[in-house]
């Protein structure tokens, strides 16, 4: 198993490789100007030795492969660079906003299985039934409803009908637990049930394919009590294809932070990468981008290495 | 007994005492006694106080709105995500009335003089005023940042800098004199020192830091706050400076400044009471706002020029008579209606609405063929002109750029197609990012492009020197017309009111005749806050943009 997990974490430096190439080349080649951005109408009136001079301080000015090799650097001697804008680090920014996210991220995932698991069963054990069409609608309507405007709802709603809007800020759950959940519930509401949807289906699909099986049969025969049936042998066994999933709805899952943070208006790394991003400041889009990247390969580290758990006809070697 | 008074007589005198006595403490408690709330104006800014009569002490404000600083230098940028956070740190050399509006106070000047000629300003510096860090202010302080707004090192952008065109040298005579010393008289000079962002750093700061502050989150100022800590692009917390100079102020403990985006996000925190001041609501949440008991609305208006520019290095924009065409068929009217739910702008004209003279000129001038809604002999004009000047088939291919704004992007469409309709000019509608934005329209790579730019004074020379003076900071028309640049140099030395009229009456035919650009219209901001917040005069701020932004005087009611 070790000699797996070695074998799996030196295959992942060439995709992050990867990931720093593209992202790196990408704000390069996207237009628009830092400079500009920065002073926004004062950019016209920049002379042309003052651009010169900030673009120097920026590193703007050094060629491109200088460039790549600084940041480069940077990352293995773990200072990951500064904001353009602010001067303040990149990881100032993580230490500061992260653990928002990844309490939306982690409630999120808790959330889509709480919901996702159970309705899949019930859904797959009573095929075609009022119960199941009725699931299949909500999931399908879930996965259709754009989580922005599902979070601007929500935010509407509470506003028009309680006057209620969360607290502002960044409360981290050890300051106040209260407002923090006031914070982060409704992200992660409008994500879970996205993923919940997915988690639903596969769930649903796994288990009608597994309750058909001749050892499921077997095991009602013997007079099994059904919820043994369901959660100890079918379900097991229908895990692995919804743990698969899960490893690569936690890609939609990051990509989805981005999204709600703006909505609800949630000062976590998914807004503040929109903000980086629209102010151009390359420093923070490209590592929390290469952020994004560690933490989905890990996690998909992870979801491979669980399966030996899960499943004992699989060994790594 | 002879010899001594007579009881009646000790008596009456004691009680002829009393009574004098009385009426000498009843008129001097009259004369003490608080003035009625907006009826007191302070003569100096170290009398300042709330206008109400029992004004409380303590709590914390909740200020919400653009709060995003990025550059933290105040010399250097130009936008409220500074002022809103840091603009309580900071003093100025003297400021606008925060109170009533209508006149210069000193700050941390105490007097000045001016020299008969215009020529030379004298600042005497007030005593006892110290910086955050401890630091007594001294002259050198009060020059070295004066010399980093109007004569900046290299590397470092100073917006501002033009508002002192006609400063030669700033020099400190003494511990606490500073001597401005013009090439020429300057008809705005004290209106420009008090520009909120003209603010008086330590000369050992911009000595530390290089001259630049862009990427110092904090550096100490004299002002009523201090900053306790600092969460970037989400909250700056301010705490009471308890060594201020004005020993009546602050009132309040602190100010939390949030960073909240303009218009709806700001709206709702507004209306959930989630903050106190509010900065920057959209229309529709100021409505409703407007219906809310404890809830009060303002507006504030920026200098701002929103409208259309024509690339005259594109034929046939160089073409007087077919931007003459153009603005009459753009239905400006019409175009601020159909954004008027999604941002704040109103009809303006080559004046301003910030600008004092603008009631009159727009007294004459909104009815006018190019600025009201298009009539069917506007029309019939326009198509002449454009066939005088040759372009009667219209004209194809050419590239409308739009800065990715909302309200931008909605006009587009609109502007294309009564271009189209009327004149048959055919464009293509290029959206970018705002960064794109500056880059193509500073080097002129388009054919049209909406624009929507501020300045920082409410003055002509200020407005007009960066849109069509040669030159011009925003002249990217470009537009050149050495007559106009006369009249605008003449504008920034006249100081007479009846002369700097006729001026502007000289510079507006011009402009008439020429039609450089096409303006739609000009910004306002929405405000609200809610009644807990008291000490302030917001309701009648109107083109005081960018001052008034300390929050000294300001206090909670509960």
């Amino acid at each position: 198993m070790s000699q797996y997990i070695l074998r799996r974490v030196l295959l992942s430096i060439p995709a992050l490789f990867g990931i720093t190439v593209v992202i790196f080349v990408a704000l390069r080649v996207m237009p628009g100007d830092p400079v500009s951005v920065m002073f926004g109408t004062q950019a016209t009136k920049i002379r042309p030795e003052d651009r010169a001079k900030i673009e120097a301080d920026l590193g703007l000015s050094s060629p491109l492969i200088v460039q790549y090799g600084k940041w480069l650097h940077d990352i293995a001697t773990g200072k990951l660079g500064r904001s353009f804008w602010r001067g303040d680090t990149v990881v100032d920014l993580l230490v500061q906003r992260g653990p928002l996210t990844v309490e939306i991220a982690v409630m999120a995932i808790v959330l889509s299985w709480v919901v996702g698991v159970p309705v899949g069963i019930l859904s797959a054990l009573r095929q075609n039934t009022l119960l199941d069409y009725v699931a299949r609608f909500f999931t399908v309507l879930f996965l259709a409803i754009p989580s922005f405007w599902l979070g601007a709802m929500i935010v509407l709603g509470l506003l028009l009908w309680r006057d209620y809007a969360p607290p502002l800020g960044v409360i981290n759950l050890w300051d106040n637990p209260i407002q923090n959940l006031q914070i982060v519930w409704g992200p992660a509401l409008v994500l879970g049930l996205a993923i919940s949807a997915y988690i639903a289906r596969m769930t649903r699909s796994g288990l009608l394919e597994i309750i058909r099986e001749d050892y499921i049969r077997t095991a009602r025969a013997k007079g099994l009590r059904e919820r043994i049936v369901v959660l100890k042998h079918a379900l097991r066994n229908a895990a692995l294809p919804i743990i698969t999933l899960s490893g690569i709805l936690f890609g939609l899952l990051l990509s989805g932070t981005v999204v709600v943070e703006q909505a609800f208006n949630v000062p976590g790394l998914g807004k503040a990468m929109v903000e980086a991003f629209v102010m151009l400041d390359y420093a923070v889009v490209q590592n929390l981008v290469l952020l994004y990247g560690v933490v989905f390969v890990v996690l998909n580290l992870l979801v491979d290495i669980s399966y030996a758990w899960l499943d004992p006809r699989i060994h790594y070697t | 007994m002879q010899g001594q008074p007579h009881v009646g007589v000790f008596s009456g005198s004691l009680v002829l005492l009393l009574v004098t006595l009385l009426m000498a403490w009843a008129s001097a408690t009259a004369q003490t006694a608080p003035a009625p709330p907006g009826a007191a104006e302070a003569t100096d800014a170290g009398l300042l106080k709330a206008p109400e009569a029992s004004p409380k002490r303590g709590g914390t404000l909740r200020w919400g709105g653009l709060a995003n600083s990025t550059l933290y230098d105040l010399h250097q940028t130009g936008t409220i995500a500074n002022m809103g956070p840091q603009a309580p740190m900071y003093d100025l050399l003297v400021q606008i009335d925060p109170l009533n509006w209508n006149r210069i106070l000193p700050d941390l000047a105490k007097s000045w003089q001016v020299s008969q000629d215009g020529l030379t300003y004298i600042f005497l510096l007030r005593e006892g005023v110290q910086f955050h860090d401890g630091a007594p202010l001294t002259a050198d302080d009060v020059v070295a940042s004066f010399n980093h707004i109007i004569f900046p090192p290299s590397g470092v952008i100073s917006p501002r800098r033009g508002l002192f065109d006609a400063v030669r040298e700033v020099v400190a005579t003494g511990e606490r004199t500073v001597e401005f010393r013009l090439k020429e008289p300057s008809g705005f000079f004290l209106r420009a020192l008090a520009a909120g962002f003209n603010v008086i750093v330590r000369k050992k700061t911009l000595e530390e830091n290089n001259y630049d502050l862009r990427r110092v989150p904090v550096y100490p100022g004299t002002g009523p706050f201090r900053t306790k800590s600092v969460e970037p692009g989400v909250v700056r917390r301010l705490e009471r400076n308890p060594s201020y100079w004005n020993p009546t102020l602050p009132y309040l403990d602190g100010i939390e400044v949030f960073h909240l985006e303009f218009g709806p996000k700001t709206g709702a925190a507004c209306l959930a009471h989630t903050i106190d001041f509010c900065w920057g609501i959209d229309p529709v949440s100021e409505q409703k706002a407007q219906r809310i008991k404890g809830l009060t609305t303002a507006r504030v208006y920026p200098t701002t020029y929103w409208g259309l520019w024509l690339n005259f290095r594109t034929k046939p924009f160089d073409d007087v008579r077919v931007r003459r065409a153009v603005n009459l068929v753009l239905d400006k009217p019409g175009l601020i209606e159909a954004v008027s739910e999604s941002v704040g702008t109103e009809r303006a004209g080559w004046v301003l609405p910030t600008d004092p003279h603008f009631q009159e000129y727009w007294a004459k001038a909104r009815e006018q063929p190019g600025w009201r809604s298009p009539t069917a002999e506007d029309r019939a004009e326009a198509k002449r002109l454009m066939q005088d000047a040759g372009y009667a088939q219209g004209l194809k291919g050419l590239d409308f750029v739009v800065r990715d704004i909302p309200f931008q992007l909605a006009w587009a469409p609109m502007v294309q197609d009564m271009l189209k309709r009327e004149l048959k000019i055919e464009s293509t509608i290029r959206p970018v990012a705002s960064g794109v934005w500056y880059e193509e329209a500073s080097s002129g790579h388009y054919d049209l492009t909406i624009h929507a730019y501020g300045v920082t004074l409410p003055h002509v020379a200020d407005y007009w020197g960066n849109s069509f003076k040669s030159d011009g900071g925003y002249n990217f028309m470009p537009y050149s017309n050495p007559e106009f640049d006369a009249i605008v140099a003449a504008t920034a030395r006249e100081s007479d009111p009846a002369k700097l009229r006729a001026l502007i009456e000289q510079g507006i035919q011009i402009l008439d005749r020429d039609v450089p650009s096409i303006v739609f219209s000009s910004a306002y901001i929405a405000l609200a806050w809610w009644d807990n917040v008291q000490g302030h005069s917001t309701a009648t701020k109107g083109a005081n943009f960018w001052e008034g932004m300390r929050n000294e005087t300001w206090w909670l009611a509960k």
